[in-house]
């Protein structure tokens, strides 16, 4: 099993998957993701109440419906949309920046390896959840510690996947070749290592998305998550369980928003995985 | 094997010291304490500051962390700041329904993804490997109080198959219990049930394309035995390892799970006392998920053992 | 495969035993049990250590007092059998009724009442003024004693009879030797129910059973006075999550919703096996507190031009949504009540609001309004004042956290972490005059810290009239003063009503949940 720089690229290149399995997931990703960046031109103010038109079910005024203060809900479903994506791409981000990192470091050296290993051992013993409620009960509920909340615990299985990509690449004759043509460790590590590391970067960094979002909506529904002022899909399903019974609506429409964005990153994920992967290409071809 | 095991043993008691050091810090430096809860809105400051001193939150952190730390190590996990009942007592009474439904959820888990992952990994690319596949992603993607207050919708309220929440404890027979666990189960196994279908169709796959089996299934050989005698005990280490790692994830299902189902377990104790600030409870509760999580996996590393004969050799899979 | 073989089994046989699914021991098929989704979850047994109203109402079980508060907010005497009061209003005379008893059996005594009042009096703020003008108590004999006055003062009797925590439970003096600061865990009293100990899940499940040696008063029971008959042998208290007690409630498992969210009541009331009823009619007030010594709430400009742009119309509307369920009054004391009057009360004037602010040189400083997300009535109180006050033309933001933190932040009131909003929903026992209404106080002491000297003054004239009439006058100045200077927006009454099994018959009509008087059929 050969990782050669060049194949690399030739993988990144010709995808042999049947396009479906990622243009529709993308599409449906994208197209959240822009609803949600133009939300303010897009809907009325989320925060604009009317306590005389609650609870109104879906029609051509309301969208969605109205929620129980007479707020839009299609306003604060696609508001809600910028916080969740948010949210889930900022920890997503953070996630891949400190788990390249951590996983890159580890990687190379073993005595760093031996300690990091074992501060990431300690970071997966204390469940998510309690960690992420604990800091946010703790600390207060901002947006901003929302993301750290949830960054934290998964820090360390992208360190992990990071760190396995790089003791595999590290055995490879190219990196000899590098070290001995005088290549210094940060080139080493950025313009020869780092590539090969790609692959398996975006398969997790996929599901530290997917993830992510749903781990706001179920901090949300403990009562942990994002203060209510701020809408995201999360809280807006919190707010209005109770409401199931007589408004479904206030609840569905996020309630699919957060399935319809997790579903497609997933099989996102898993496109992509299989297209890396040697063996389904072998079969294809 | 038996020294893999001492040393992977014994490289478990820093972390354990690190998780416990790190929850006391957080607590420590987090705003805010319980004192002021307690006394109430026309409390003065020095009621408070009586609290504070009756329940020992006004010690410098050191001493503290080492006071409590010595206790557990002697057996004694403290009490609770609000209830005063010993944590320990609060843990046991707490301990019955969150072990039953991990392990029905575990059983259930298995018994619906092994055969649907060998199932779609038999019949690889037709229509049905695909229902699977997004079965599978549908499972991963919904929200589990979505997934549990729909089950109780249709089975509880609309059918009136099950109860919609409550737990029986076994003492009261293990048919009422366990029907007590059936949907919640269902929901916390969402998650397990998409990731090791997953896993086990991908491991089953590895072991068909095998030339060895190719030549077996040319000749004629029944493939279903072959998968039985060959691609099992292959799927069998990733499943397990999945089963290690998720179970710190599973907690997060089980807090939702608990509070849907109403069931009085650890779950919903951990989150409780979180957002109440019951400091002892949290530290506790922490090392005790801490170590849980720790002992499986030296148990998953075992099973690498039963299951792999290259690991029994060899002393350890490498990384 | 086994387990499918089990679950058929289960299914046979958990269809024969609804009852099961709550745990009732099997062999007390036949005792007479209730189960309540209770209001918040008990963790603490304590009455006296924590202000929690979920340990207010769990003491009313296990313990008794001097005097209960009726459906009128008349104060009963309870425990006490005779009083006497001496003609210069200094010296209160109690004699105890007879066969009072505490659960271990011994008898109640003067003594246990004295020390659980010192008890009550160190942590409870009525309390501790009343302990600050009393001479002394004084025990005559194993039922008798006295509480020696240096000074006349009206409220004797409504603190010995108060619904709102801190309640003076009676507790065994060797128990309520134990300082206010700690906690008392041996749940012994002399209340109509037990505390069955070993059965109590902390944050869980609490149970009781009937104190087959309580005697009753001789009279129908009414809000938390008259006689406490008790005609079930076991209660149950569950706290769940609220959907899933719906669930419950429909389905049988539970027969007893204590306040279940206004959402819901429609779902509850279609379901026709349930009764949804009001059995505090005298409800909550919505109350919006400004901190006074935050700027620009320090100007009481400011605070006119806040109190002016509230409309609690909406307030209520957004989380009562029946309009059935509320009352809107601008009084600070309830709706109803003996002192309430629309002397002073605030209209809702947007463009008055408006001009003020512009009046003050309102300067665009934001305004924190705090808000516990976990509390329904907090959350969506604040989410409508912060609205309302944006439209006003001031620069709102809210900030969120859970109940204990928003509590803290606002008790501590740091300069650092400026607040000036903040909401409560007040029992009505807790707003009815202006001594046990603490958002009128012009001591500046209380949260909000609120100072007024004059007021000041007629509180301690409120105290020593004797007439009601004249204390009337006095409570009316005070409110008219009070809102004038911002003290508080009392924002109306509303109420929750409870939803329980049509088999359940005798609910007391009580600003606190009682369990007494109810009968289950069947």
């Amino acid at each position: 099993m050969t990782l050669s720089l060049q194949s690399h690229k030739a993988r990144l290149a010709g995808l042999r998957l049947p396009r479906a399995r990622i243009m529709l997931p993308l599409s449906v990703i994208a197209l959240l993701a822009l609803a949600a960046l133009f939300a303010a031109w897009l809907t009325p103010d989320p925060k604009a109440l009317d306590p005389m038109a609650r609870l109104l079910p879906p029609s051509l005024d309301h969208w969605m419906g109205t929620d129980q203060f007479g707020r839009s809900v299609f306003a604060r479903v696609i508001h809600g949309g910028q916080t969740s994506l948010v949210v889930g791409i900022a920890v997503m981000i953070a996630t891949t920046l400190a788990g390249v990192f951590l996983g890159l470091v580890s990687g190379f050296s073993p005595q760093v390896d031996k300690v990091l290993m074992r501060l990431m051992d300690a970071v997966m013993a204390i469940p998510a959840i309690l960690l992420a409620i604990a800091m946010l009960a703790l600390f207060g509920a901002g947006t901003v510690n929302v993301i750290l909340a949830i960054t934290i615990p998964e820090i360390p299985r992208m360190a992990r996947v990071v760190r396995g990509a790089v003791l595999t690449i590290r055995e490879q004759p190219y990196i000899e070749a590098a070290i001995t043509n005088g290549a210094r460790l940060p080139r080493l590590l950025v313009a020869h290592v780092l590539p090969g590391t790609v692959p398996a970067i975006l398969v997790q960094a996929s599901y530290v998305l997917a993830a992510a979002v749903l781990m706001e909506s179920i901090l949300s529904f403990l009562g942990a998550g994002a203060p209510p002022e701020v809408p995201s899909w999360g809280n807006i399903i919190s707010e209005g369980r109770l409401l199931f019974t007589v408004a479904p609506w206030v609840v569905m429409a996020p309630g699919a928003c957060i399935a319809l964005l997790v579903l497609s990153v997933n099989l996102l994920g898993d496109a992509l995985r299989d297209a890396m992967d040697p063996r389904m290409r072998r079969r294809l071809a | 094997m038996l020294g893999y095991l001492i040393r992977r043993t014994l490289a478990a008691i820093p972390v354990l010291l690190l998780v416990a050091v790190a929850v006391f810090s957080l607590l420590e430096f987090s705003p805010g304490d319980p004192a002021e809860l307690i006394a109430g809105d026309t409390a003065t400051p020095q009621q408070i500051a009586a609290i504070r001193e009756a329940l020992m939150l006004d010690r410098p952190l050191i001493p503290r962390f080492a006071a409590w730390f010595g206790a557990i190590v002697q057996g004694d996990l403290g009490v609770s700041l609000f209830s005063r009942v010993p944590i320990a007592t609060l843990i046991a009474q707490r301990l019955e329904p969150t072990l039953m439904l991990a392990a029905t959820t575990l059983t259930l888990v298995i018994i619906v993804s092994v055969p649907l992952g060998i199932l779609a990994a038999v019949r690889e690319g037709t229509i049905l490997d695909r229902l699977v596949g997004i079965f599978a992603a549908l499972c991963f993607s919904v929200p589990v109080f979505i997934v549990g207050y729909g089950l109780v919708g249709i089975f509880s309220l609309k059918l009136g198959w099950l109860p919609s929440q409550g737990y029986v404890p076994l003492s009261q027979g293990v048919g009422a219990c366990l029907r007590s666990l059936v949907l919640p189960s269902l929901t916390l196994g969402g998650v397990y049930i998409a990731l090791i279908t997953r896993v086990t169709r991908a491991s089953v796959l590895e072991v068909l394309n095998e030339d060895y089996l190719r030549t077996a299934r040319a000749k004629g050989v029944p493939s279903f035995w072959i998968l039985l005698r060959h691609a099992l005990p292959n799927a069998a280490i990733p499943i397990v390892t999945v089963i290690g790692f998720g179970l710190g994830a599973m907690l997060g299902g089980v807090v939702v799970t608990e509070t849907v189902f109403n069931l009085p377990g650890l779950g919903r104790l951990t989150s409780e006392s979180i957002l109440r600030r019951d400091y002892p409870v949290i530290q506790a509760l922490t090392l005790l998920f801490a170590a849980v999580y720790v002992l499986v996996n030296l148990l998953v590393d075992l099973s690498y053992g039963l299951f792999d004969p290259r690991v029994r050799q060899w002393g350890g899979r490498r990384s | 495969m086994i387990t499918r073989r089990v679950f058929t089994a289960a299914s046979l046989a958990g269809l024969a035993a609804p009852a099961l699914w709550l745990g009732t021991k099997p062999a007390a098929a036949q005792e007479s049990v209730l189960r309540a989704k209770v209001i918040a979850d008990l963790q603490s047994l304590d009455p006296v250590w924590t202000t929690a109203y979920i340990t207010r109402n769990h003491g009313y079980m296990v313990f008794d007092t001097l005097f209960g508060m009726d459906a009128d907010q008349q104060f009963q005497p309870q425990m006490v059998d005779t009083y006497e009061v001496s003609d210069d209003l200094k010296l209160y005379t109690f004699t105890l009724r007879d066969s009072l008893a505490f659960h271990d059996g011994a008898p109640v005594t003067s003594e246990d009442c004295i020390a659980s009042l010192r008890r009550w009096g160190a942590k409870d703020a009525l309390g501790s003024k009343l302990l600050a003008v009393m001479d002394d108590f004084e025990t005559v004999d194993d039922k008798t004693f006295r509480i020696k006055l240096k000074q006349p003062w009206s409220l004797v009797i409504p603190a010995l009879g108060k619904v709102g925590s801190t309640v003076p439970f009676i507790m065994p003096a060797r128990l309520a030797a134990t300082p206010a600061t700690e906690q008392v865990t041996e749940m012994v009293g002399s209340g109509p129910f037990r505390f069955v100990a070993d059965e109590y899940v902390p944050g869980a499940k609490a149970v009781y059973v009937r104190n087959d040696d309580y005697v009753a008063r001789d009279e129908p029971p009414s809000g938390t006075a008259g006689g406490k008959v008790v005609n079930i042998e076991r209660v149950e208290w569950h706290f769940l999550d609220d959907v899933t007690a719906m669930n419950a409630l429909q389905l049988g498992e539970i027969d007893f919703f204590e306040e279940p969210s206004p959402e819901i009541l429609p779902v509850l009331r279609a379901m026709g096996n349930l009764t949804v009823e009001v059995t505090n009619p005298l409800g909550l007030q919505l109350v919006i507190r400004p901190n006074h010594t935050q700027a620009p709430f320090d100007n009481v400009k400011v605070r006119q031009a806040f109190m002016a742009a509230i409309n609690p119309q909406e307030h209520l509307l957004t989380y009562v949504n029946d309009p059935e369920l509320f009352t809107q009054s601008g009084s600070a004391y309830p709706a109803g009540s003996p002192y309430s009057t629309e002397d002073g009360a605030v209209s809702y004037d947007p463009e008055r609001a408006k001009a003020l602010l512009e009046e003050a040189g309102y300067d665009g400083t934001p305004i924190i309004v705090l808000q516990a997300t976990n509390i329904a009535t907090n959350r969506i109180f604040s989410t409508v004042t912060a609205e309302q006050l944006r439209k006003a033309g001031f620069n709102v933001q809210v900030e969120a956290s859970d109940f204990g933190t928003m509590f803290g932040r606002a008790l501590k009131n740091d300069p650092a972490q400026p607040w000036h909003l903040i909401h409560f929903a007040n029992i009505g026992p807790d707003m009815l005059d202006p001594v046990i209404n603490r958002m009128v106080w012009g001591s500046g002491d209380y949260l909000g810290w609120a100072k007024d000297d004059e007021i000041v003054g007629w509180q301690a004239a409120f105290l020593a009239e004797p007439d009601f009439e004249k204390r009337k006058d006095f409570a009316t100045q005070i409110q008219v003063k009070a809102l004038d200077l911002g003290f508080y927006f009392p924002g109306g009454m509303f109420r929750q009503p409870y939803a329980f099994a049509n088999t359940v018959q005798g609910v007391v009509t009580s600003p606190v949940p009682v369990y007494w008087n109810l009968t289950k059929a069947g």
